[in-house]
């Protein structure tokens, strides 16, 4: 598998630093039913995708089940890519949609589950705290549209037009939301918190 | 150079961890104990990717289990050009089937603003459909901003442009106009929705209502060649709610199609 041997760990950023041009070629293969497709795709993509569920407030064992769900999207609609187009952007569009349904089950089960106990709290929420200065405590803060910008951009490693076409918004509206997370990412850095008040947007 | 400064010169970055930054970011930076530990949080290598190798080989082993060669979708031009085909054939068909008493009265530069707005509007709408198709397309705007914005421009457009007046029996000419409209519209958005489908469908209540406001536009356009009342109040009532109804319907519709929420343990399951 051509395009997975060449792959190697980028230290700086700590995204595979996976060429795009074979992350393309893996699509097309996919495309094509090349049985080694999806085994070199899932070894460079579901790495970034994992830390992208994690840093968006899940447990180890809910990011690998929205991982093992979102590979199941993007096999139903593999014939949506393009040849040719950014492959991130595409799978981060679906991971995006898989992790805001994913909210909305948990959000009805909740719901419609009687408080018969204190819930537990969202998982790695407390381990989160005591890391301090750690990147997913900091981010733990921000509001949901502002983390899923940050996250998109260093966990995954795309770039601030990738992450516009995943989130179907445009490069000026990341930018203000970056920025904005920057603002309040020193917030939290000078002991001065920023009130959580996002959640989860409606993708849709 | 303040710490708002470099928080600006980091949002211009195209991507992190942030490339190098100016002399004078830099200089503040080594000053400055706050913009130094954000920039090294910004910076550290991520963690939390670890990826269990049964885990993989579970997926790749299921994926693998159904894995058929597919057919991938056309450029999106080829999608666009379709939609911009849906919506003028039932405009077509109207000059065809109705008396066009309402572009008759019109002058061409009235002509020119009424029914190349619509065109315009019927083209991003296009763009925007074709781009539904595919996860991570690129966009003019999101689609639910392209729609409003949409909805608001005709309105304007109408309330600029035609006079308010006085009029007997206002109802009833509207709901006929409304009849009329829907009736060339219902088919335009099925059509639209049929061509949807073939691509992904992440948002199918965004795609239904884009796909109805698709035949709501068109339906406009027909009913401003065909209806001779000018009057700017049944304009927007019955024309302009024309595009209103089916967006909302489009949207109510598709929403019915969307993946029910399941209530059971959630995910698949590859442990």
């Amino acid at each position: 598998m051509e395009g997975v041997e060449q792959r190697t760990e980028d230290g700086a950023g700590g995204v595979p630093a996976h060429s795009l041009a074979s992350l393309e070629h893996w699509m097309s293969r996919y495309q094509q039913a090349d049985p080694a497709a999806p085994g070199a795709l899932i070894a460079s993509i579901s790495p970034a995708l994992l830390r992208f569920f994690r840093y968006n407030s899940a447990s180890r064992e809910q990011a690998e089940d929205l991982l093992q769900e979102t590979w199941l999207k993007i096999h139903r609609m593999r014939h949506s890519y393009r040849p040719g187009e950014a492959v991130l952007p595409w799978v981060y569009a679906i991971a995006r949609h898989v992790r805001v349904d994913s909210y909305r089950r948990v959000r009805r089960i909740v719901a419609h589950e009687a408080a018969a106990d204190v819930l537990p709290e969202a998982a790695g929420r407390k381990d989160v705290f005591e890391s301090a200065l750690q990147f997913d405590a900091l981010v733990a803060q921000l509001p949901d549209s502002q983390r899923e910008v940050i996250v998109m951009l260093k966990a995954a490693g795309m770039t601030v037009e990738e992450v516009a076409r995943a989130t179907s918004s445009t490069v000026g509206a990341v930018k203000l939301k970056a920025h904005r997370a920057y603002e309040s990412l020193r917030a939290f850095l000078t002991s001065r918190p920023p009130q959580r008040t996002g959640k989860p947007e409606d993708a849709r | 150079m303040n710490c708002a400064d470099i928080d600006r010169a980091l949002a211009r970055q195209n991507k992190l961890p942030p490339d190098a930054l100016t002399a004078e970011a830099g200089e503040h930076v080594l000053n400055c104990p706050r913009c130094r530990a954000l920039l090294e949080v910004l910076s550290a290598p991520p963690s939390g990717g670890e990826l269990r190798p049964e885990l993989a080989s579970a997926i790749a082993e299921r994926i693998g289990q159904n894995l058929a060669a597919v057919r991938p979708l056309r450029p999106a031009g080829y999608y666009a050009g379709g939609f911009v085909l849906i919506f003028l054939a039932p405009i077509v068909a109207a000059i065809g089937i109705l008396r066009a008493s309402g572009i008759a009265g019109m002058g061409l530069s009235m002509i020119a603003v009424v029914f190349g707005g619509l065109a315009f509007c019927g083209g991003l709408l296009a763009i925007s459909l074709a781009a539904e198709m595919a996860p991570g397309s690129r966009r003019l705007l999101p689609p639910a901003a392209l729609m409003g914005g949409i909805l608001l421009a005709v309105a304007a457009n109408i309330w600029a442009l035609f006079p308010y007046q006085p009029e007997t029996g206002f109802w009833l000419q509207s709901g006929k106009c409304l009849l009329l409209g829907i009736g060339f519209a219902a088919p335009t958005a099925a059509l639209a929705w049929g061509l949807l489908r073939r691509g992904a469908l992440l948002s199918p209540a965004v795609s239904g209502a884009a796909a109805g406001l698709l035949g709501g536009l068109a339906g406009i356009a027909v009913l401003e060649i065909h209806c001779p009342d000018w009057n700017a109040a049944h304009i927007l009532v019955a024309h302009w709610g024309t595009a209103l109804i089916c967006a909302a319907t489009g949207l109510l519709a598709a929403s019915r199609a969307d993946p029910p929420v399941r209530t059971g343990p959630p995910g698949p399951v590859l442990r």
